[in-house]
């Protein structure tokens, strides 16, 4: 007992540091080089630094470095709510069909309306986007937890999420036809996934909703450890399941939904975080999982981002490439251990 | 007598039909009582309700009539929190949990009684120790739940079901999945915590013949009704004849066992000294009807010679002008499996 305090508080101190770490590394490194000590100035704020370096910190890579922190820890605790919720170790809010619903949303918006030709300030087109893409995840939200009311089966859950994503990418599909090159672009632009198309004026609109979803996390932890056995003992230990489903899956959706609208839909990350959590923490306890998932997430995602501004290089790969890489191996991996079925 | 603890009046269960607002009544009308310290096995035929009548003891499902009592208070004054500290269930089926721990399968059941962080005390702790030792598991506190058998998984759940420390623990077949050895344990151990314990544990199992060594009380339940006594009294008043009425199965009183209700048209004469209870269990396989040691012997009937010593078996048949002879029970039944052809 004693042993296992001991061993959580290193893996915590262990991954708080390298969180740390990767935060300020994603600072350092871009595709411009920096003086190192340039940029400890600016961060510190003594000394002169030229105010070119200042702008490019200030006005893109912290901003960056912070929604992709942000998008980490959403993205990953959404994550570990739905496998707890559905009981299932696939399931996401990509899975469930929260970032279909806000990618339908953001083609609405891009595709769908002329607003994009008569062209007006970009932040206005930005602010729409995010708009459109919040709408669209919380109306598939509606219709999701709608569903589950109905649906008894976690897994009629999950392949009615899949089929309803279907539709979806076919009307975004049909709408892609028949739209104009710009605004073509600039939707599958959105749909790689990107963190620095978030301006600091959003950063202010995504933080509270974050800070909202990861608030309900936290005061909900409990009932996670008891839906994990399933409906039937959640309900005779005491907990009113349907409640409690309903405000978990509000939580992740506030969570998931507005890293999608923001700054695109991000796979994989979802599913692979908590997993990889459960394995470097050996427990099911939610009590130490979520806070490990909060520290893990940002790290993976921190690191994808280091890794997608492919340093000392002038390219950038869009971040879904990255987490696809990342997180793909170890949900097959998880597949095959559940196929052991250990 | 003490107050029943848990008191059933007039119950009919089944399931609200929503589409057609129609009320399903699968059970008729319902009336029993249970007490502190009583272990009762509730037995029936597979889809006569069985585990729809446990998940409305346990509230999982609404009464469709009628009215369950809890510590002398109407079922529906509780609140779910309330509830959760009068009645626990172990339902059936496995659950696979990746990565948790048998003290944290078990800790879940402090549940009811934790605050909302779930942080456990040292109380909490106690109590989970003590139930680890209760059903054998102190030593495997932090295995994985994943590795254990089914026998221990069960255990498992059933001490989750201890700790959240409710007077009624109802448990939908517990010793399904599990080998022989481990549906002994098992209920060795339900018996252990409704006499020691003294809580009131209702458990629904096909294994009679076990459940019959241990429980306080049998329910036993039909399309018309529950019956309910000792088992004993069940096997008395030829209670478990309608469990088996309309089928080809028999219920032999005298052995306290069922049969196949085969029935057997061939005679065999046994001559023995000694006890030949299991020669009659394999002649009646094998579609005999054993007549033992008698006065005279009846027209063309087999005989059989039986003895058992130190040196083994012996069997002898004889028939008419053929004689065998047999050193085992198998030996013989595919002798008379050939002649019967």
């Amino acid at each position: 007992m004693r042993k296992k305090t001991i061993k959580y508080s290193f893996l915590f101190f262990g991954l708080g540091i390298l969180l740390l770490i990767f935060f300020a590394v994603d600072i350092f490194l871009g595709s411009v080089v920096l003086p190192f000590t340039d940029v400890w100035a600016a961060l510190t704020g003594n000394g002169n630094v030229p105010e070119n370096i200042e702008k490019i910190i200030f006005n893109f890579r912290l901003p960056k470095a912070e929604v992709a922190l942000l998008a980490g820890i959403a993205l990953s605790v959404s994550g570990l709510q739905m496998q707890t919720v559905f009981r299932n170790p696939l399931a996401d809010p990509y899975v469930l069909g929260i970032s279909s619903g806000s990618s339908f949303g953001v083609a609405l918006f891009i595709l769908g309306t002329g607003f994009w030709s008569f062209s007006s300030a970009l932040w206005v087109q930005n602010l729409g986007m995010a708009l459109a893409g919040w709408i669209g995840a919380f109306v598939m939200l509606a219709i999701i937890m709608t569903a589950s009311l109905r649906l008894r089966d976690t897994m009629s859950m999950l392949v009615l999420g899949i089929m309803v994503g279907g539709v979806v990418s076919a009307i975004v599909g049909v709408m892609q036809y028949f739209s104009e090159a710009t605004a073509l672009k600039t939707y599958v632009l959105w749909t790689m996934g990107s963190f620095s198309a978030v301006p600091t004026e959003q950063l202010a609109m995504m933080f509270p909703a974050i800070l909202l979803g990861l608030l309900l996390a936290f005061l909900t932890m409990k009932w996670l450890d008891a839906l994990m056995l399933g409906d039937e003992y959640a309900c005779t230990m005491g907990l009113n399941v349907r409640k409690a489903r309903t405000v978990l899956i509000i939580s992740s959706g506030f969570l998931a939904g507005t890293i999608t609208a923001f700054c695109g839909p991000i796979g994989f990350i979802g599913i692979a975080v908590p997993h990889l959590t459960r394995m470097l923490f050996q427990t099911a306890s939610h009590r130490i999982l979520l806070p490990a998932t909060v520290l893990l997430g940002g790290v993976v995602m921190l690191f994808s981002d280091i890794v997608s501004q492919l340093p000392g290089t002038h390219s950038v790969l869009p971040i879904n490439t990255i987490t696809a890489l990342l997180g793909i191996p170890v949900i097959i991996l998880i597949i095959f251990r559940n196929q052991r079925g250990f | 007598m003490n107050s029943p603890t848990l008191h059933i009046k007039q119950l009919s269960i089944g399931y609200h039909n929503p589409s057609s607002m129609a009320k399903g009544v699968i059970l008729p009308p319902i009336n029993t009582s249970l007490h502190a310290g009583e272990l009762v096995a509730l037995i029936g035929r597979n889809g006569i309700g069985k585990s729809t009548f446990l998940r409305t003891i346990v509230g999982l499902q609404p009464a469709i009539n009628g009215m369950i009592e809890l510590m002398g208070n109407p079922f529906y004054i509780y609140k779910k929190n309330a509830l959760s500290r009068l009645v626990s269930f172990v339902s059936t089926g496995i659950t696979y949990i990746p990565h948790m721990k048998v003290f944290d399968m078990v800790a879940l059941g402090r549940f009811p009684h934790t605050g909302w962080l779930g942080k456990l005390k040292m109380n909490d702790k106690m109590i989970i120790y003590d139930a680890l030792e209760m059903v054998g598991l102190r030593a495997m506190a932090w295995r994985n739940v994943n590795t254990l058998s089914d026998g221990e998984r069960q255990r498992t759940l059933i001490a989750r079901a201890l700790v959240q420390d409710t007077p009624i623990i109802v448990l939908d077949e517990p010793t399904a999945y599990l080998d022989i050895i481990h549906k002994y344990e098992v209920m060795d151990l339900l018996c252990q915590i409704a006499h020691k314990e003294m809580k009131t544990v209702l458990f629904s199992t096909h294994d009679m013949n076990i459940a019959h060594d241990v429980v306080d009380k049998i329910w036993l339940l039909t399309k018309s009704e529950l019956v309910e006594g000792a088992p004993e009294d069940m096997v008395l008043s030829a209670a478990f004849e309608k469990l088996v009425a309309r089928t080809s199965i028999r219920f032999d009183r005298i052995s306290g066992e069922f049969d196949m209700g085969k029935r057997l048209l061939n005679t065999m004469v046994v001559h023995s000294k000694q006890d030949i209870r299991w020669i009659r269990h394999a002649l009646q396989r094998f579609g005999y009807k054993t007549l033992q040691n008698p006065s005279s012997i009846p027209d063309n009937t087999p005989e059989l010679l039986y003895e058992m010593s130190h040196n083994g078996l012996r069997i002898q048949y004889k028939y008419k002008s053929e004689q065998h002879m047999f050193h085992t029970i198998y030996d013989l039944g595919k002798y008379l499996k050939e002649l019967s052809k």
